[in-house]
Order: structure tokens, then sequence, then C-alpha cells
């Protein structure tokens, strides 16, 4: 990368200059508070998540019935310590619920968004890298693919197959992976033409070479700090395909299926449709703070160079 | 037993009116948030700008659509909620959905915005006298709108999966009313038919986008 026109005084930003530029930008993200914020949320739901089921002798899934409707703390009379937000229409724990259904979106978008970073950006690597009819086929395909709303064909192969944690992180995986072949074809049409990959070609370096050992540890890391976004993006359509039927099915828990069962009793016992809710809106929150926070940190490193 | 493009012909209407409510509305919400929030970069806009998007974008729309009619209709009883009998039917699920888009159109906005405020013919437009009201809305405001025009048009596959959703839950006789129904009804031929039209409607309006912002800047290459 080029080398930076702001001399400062200050020794720590001659350290940061010495780093490599993910480094800096992570750097720079750690500095916002809001980055800060959203990490320290999302680190406490995923611990909750993960050591709270585990010790806990309160089961997700067994109904007892005499426990039912029982409201969260100090609301109403018949709350208890055993059930700190209350417990839903058979008597189960919202608070086990709502972690087992955290552990399960996080995992759908996370191991989605994974997948789809891979399949995009290799098929647009591979597309802008060899170009010539490689990347007219490849990118007509992408186009055909971007033309079908995700929803709707997350919908229609969920719809006629039965939705399992596996196929619901292929189909999400299937239908988001367009938008990254994009954005990664054009940065490797851009690579293509720099001085060191020339330079490469000149010593002799095959197409594959130059592709995994030199242009994608450049091209990639940037578009890997945007795609902490679209955690958020999946984790709100695995709650939308739970709340349309076609999620994780129960009994175990998913954000979607229980606001989706909770309608019904939405007048008389609203925190079952709300704490889930909330659950998911900070979960979501702390993801989307921390994606922005790393967005605006390499649009600056970036832009500054 | 009706034929499958006489339902689809049916109900497109009722969603075209759901989807061009629910983008004037965001426009309403993200307009003055945005231009506020790209003006005033290092400001409390700009804070308020981000805080709300973030908010906006976290907030899963089917638990919205409940909250609120939870709220609206049931407890206040201000707005209708499930069915259509009017035009007032489409208000809340229109809101549900702004909520959705407006988010995106608020970041594209303060990023454009902030980008051309600094440009050099923003300076020269201040030398020749212009008052700040004209300069923001007329000479600003034009370039900083390509993007965003661009980004609707991307955004309406984000639009179009809401629709299926808030249809779905306000029983709303629309195009994604129908295409759960017919999902969860095996109902292969109405499927295909509404894959087949909702792929055309996007690339349709993909190419109105490119021309709109070719109207809007004539610089940009179709």
């Amino acid at each position: 990368m080029a080398v930076t026109t702001i001399i400062a005084a200050e020794p720590e930003q001659k350290l940061a200059q010495v780093q490599s530029v993910n480094r800096r930008i992570l750097l720079a993200a750690w500095r916002m508070p809001s980055f800060r914020v959203g990490f320290f949320i999302l680190v406490t739901l995923l611990l909750a998540s993960a050591i709270y089921p585990e010790l806990s002798s309160v089961s997700a899934t067994k109904m007892i019935v005499k426990d039912k409707f029982l409201p969260p703390m100090y609301l109403g009379d018949k709350w208890t310590w055993e059930h700190p937000l209350g417990t839903d229409q058979l008597g189960r724990d919202m608070l086990m619920r709502s972690l087992i259904g955290l552990r399960y979106s996080l995992l759908v978008g996370v191991i989605t968004v994974v997948l789809i970073f891979i399949i995009g950006c290799g098929l647009g690597l591979f597309a802008g890298f060899k170009g010539k009819w490689w990347d007219t086929v490849i990118m007509r395909i992408t186009d055909a693919q971007l033309s079908i709303p995700m929803i709707i064909l997350a919908i229609t192969i969920l719809g006629v197959s039965r939705p399992t944690v596996a196929t619901i992180i292929i189909v999400l995986a299937l239908s988001g992976w367009p938008l990254y072949a994009r954005v990664a074809r054009s940065a490797a049409v851009a690579e293509r033409g720099k001085e060191y990959v020339r330079g490469l070609r000149v010593l002799g370096a095959g197409d594959w070479r130059i592709l995994l050992l030199f242009a994608a540890p450049n091209i990639l890391p940037p578009i890997a700090f945007v795609a902490v976004l679209d955690v958020a993006r999946m984790m709100i359509f695995e709650a939308i395909l739970g709340f349309l039927g076609l999620g994780i099915q129960p009994p175990t828990p998913s954000f979607g299926s229980i606001i989706a069962d909770s309608r019904k009793y939405l007048l008389n016992a609203w925190w079952i449709a709300t704490i889930p809710g909330i659950f998911l809106a900070v979960a979501l929150t702390s993801i989307n703070l921390m994606g922005s926070a790393l967005e605006k940190a390499r649009n600056r490193i970036y832009g500054g160079l | 037993m009706a034929p499958v493009i006489d339902q689809i012909l049916e109900r497109l209407p009722f969603t075209l009116q759901l989807g061009g409510m629910a983008l004037l509305f965001a426009l309403l919400i993200a307009f003055p948030i945005g231009i506020a929030g790209g003006l005033h970069q290092h400001g409390w806009q700009n804070a308020l700008a981000f805080g709300v998007q973030s908010l906006f974008v976290s907030i899963p729309n089917f638990w919205l659509a409940i909250v609120l009619i939870l709220f609206l209709s049931v407890k206040l009883k201000l707005l209708p909620a499930l069915g259509y009998q009017g035009f007032s039917y489409v208000l809340l699920p229109a809101l549900v959905l702004s909520v959705e888009i407006a988010p995106f159109i608020i970041r594209t906005l303060t990023t454009s915005l902030g980008e051309v405020m600094q440009s050099t013919f923003i300076d020269e437009a201040r030398v020749r006298g212009l008052s700040r009201r004209r300069i923001v809305y007329f000479h600003a405001l034009r370039n900083a709108a390509v993007p965003l025009v661009n980004l609707l048009g991307i955004q309406l596959s984000t639009l179009i999966g809401g629709v299926l959703v808030i249809e779905y839950i306000f029983d709303y006789p629309g195009l994604g009313n129908l295409t759960v129904v017919s999902v969860v009804g095996r109902d292969f031929p109405v499927i295909q038919g509404i894959a087949i039209t909702t792929s055309a409607v996007f690339v349709f309006i993909n190419i109105i986008v490119d021309l709109v912002a070719y109207m809007i800047d004539p610089r940009v290459e179709i």
C-alpha cells in the first residue's frame, strides 16, 4: 500500500503505521465506543447462552403445565426466581428458551456468512482473475441468482423439503452469495492490473499462486469486515423462516417459532412474544454496532491511504 | 381453479400499493434524518442518524408488526390491522415495512451527502452567493441522489422479502400472502408464476432505476 503523507508527532501513530492495514482497521474500530459497546453486549450474550443452559437444571423443552403463564420478575404476584423471565403457554422457562434460540440463531448466522463468503468470494475472485468467458458465465449466473429474491427462494425450497439446521444454512447460503461474488470480482479486476501482479507474472508465477497467495490477502479482509453486518441479516432471515414455520422445528426453540406461537396469547401474556424479540433485537444491535464501526474504520483507513 | 396469471394479476395492485406507501413512508422518515446527518458530519445529528439506522436494522419486522398491532390497533384502536377493506388498511403494514427500508436510505444519504458537501463545486456555489438552502436542496442533494437511486433498486429484494412476511402477518391480500399460502399448500404452478413475476418486476425496476439515475446525473453511463 502507499505511504501516508501525514507524519504525526506522537510515537503511537508511528507505531500504528508500521502495523498491517488490517490490524490498524481493527485498532481504529476498537477505539470507537460503539464497537466496544457492541462487543461487550455480544460477548455477554454469547457467554450467557453458552454457560447458563449447561448449568441450570431447568429444561427448555419439558412442559410443566401447572407453571404456565408465570410472569417475569417483579410483575404480578405469581413470579418465581426459578423462572426469572416467566414461562410460556406450556410452562417452559422463557429465559432458557430464549438463550437456546439465541444459540441456534447465532450458529445459523455465523456459519451461513462464512459459507457465503467462501462461495461468493471464491467465484468472484476466480471470475475477475481469469476474465474472458469464465467471467461472463459466472457473472451471468450471479445476475440470474440475484434477480430471485432471497426469501422467496428460501421459502420455496424449505417449503418442499424438510427444514433442519443444515438445510436452513445451505438455503440461506445459496441465496446470499451473489453480492459477494460481485464485490470480489470488481476488486479482483482492479487488482489484476496492479504492478505487483504483473511483476509476479514476469517472475513466472501461475494464476492460482498469484490469486491465493498474493491477491486474496489484499482483497478479502475489507470484504470480511463488512460481512459482519450480514451475520445480523442472516439471523433475521432465520427468525423470519422460523416465524413462517419453515425454520428449526419444534420442540427445539427458535426465536421465530416462539414469537409465532405466542401471537395467540398476546393479550394476557405479552412477555412470551416480547422477550425473544428483545433478545434478538439486542443481539442484532450489538452485531450491527460492531459491523458499522468496522465499516467506518475501514473506510477511514482506506480513505486515508 | 383460477388460472395462475389471473390470481397474480388480481393480487399485484395490492402489493404495489403497499410497496409504494412503504417507500413513501421510508423516504419521509429517512430524508430529514439523513440530510441532517450528512450536513453535520461531526455533530449530534450524525450520531442520531447512526443510532436510528442501527436500531431500525436490528428490529425484526415480524416482531415489530406484532407489537404495533398490539399497541396501535388493539390497545389504542387507531388503525385497523387485519385484512383489507379500504385504504386505511395499508397504513400499518406500510409503516412496518418502511422501518425495514429506512436505515439503508439514511446510511447512503449521510455518507454520499457528506462526500458531496466537501467537493469544490459546493464551495464555488457558496462563493457565487447562493443561499444555503439552495445549495443543499438543488446542488448537493441532486448529486447525492444517484447512489441512493441505485441502492433502492438493489434493496428491492429486501422489500419483496419484507412484503411477504408483513402481508402474511396482516392477512393483506397481496402477492406475498399468496406466496406463503401456496408454499404451505404445495401449489407449484402458483409458486413458479410468482417466482417468474417477481424476477421480471425486479429486472424491470432495475432498468427504470438505471434510467432515473441517468436522468438525475447525465454523466452516469448506462
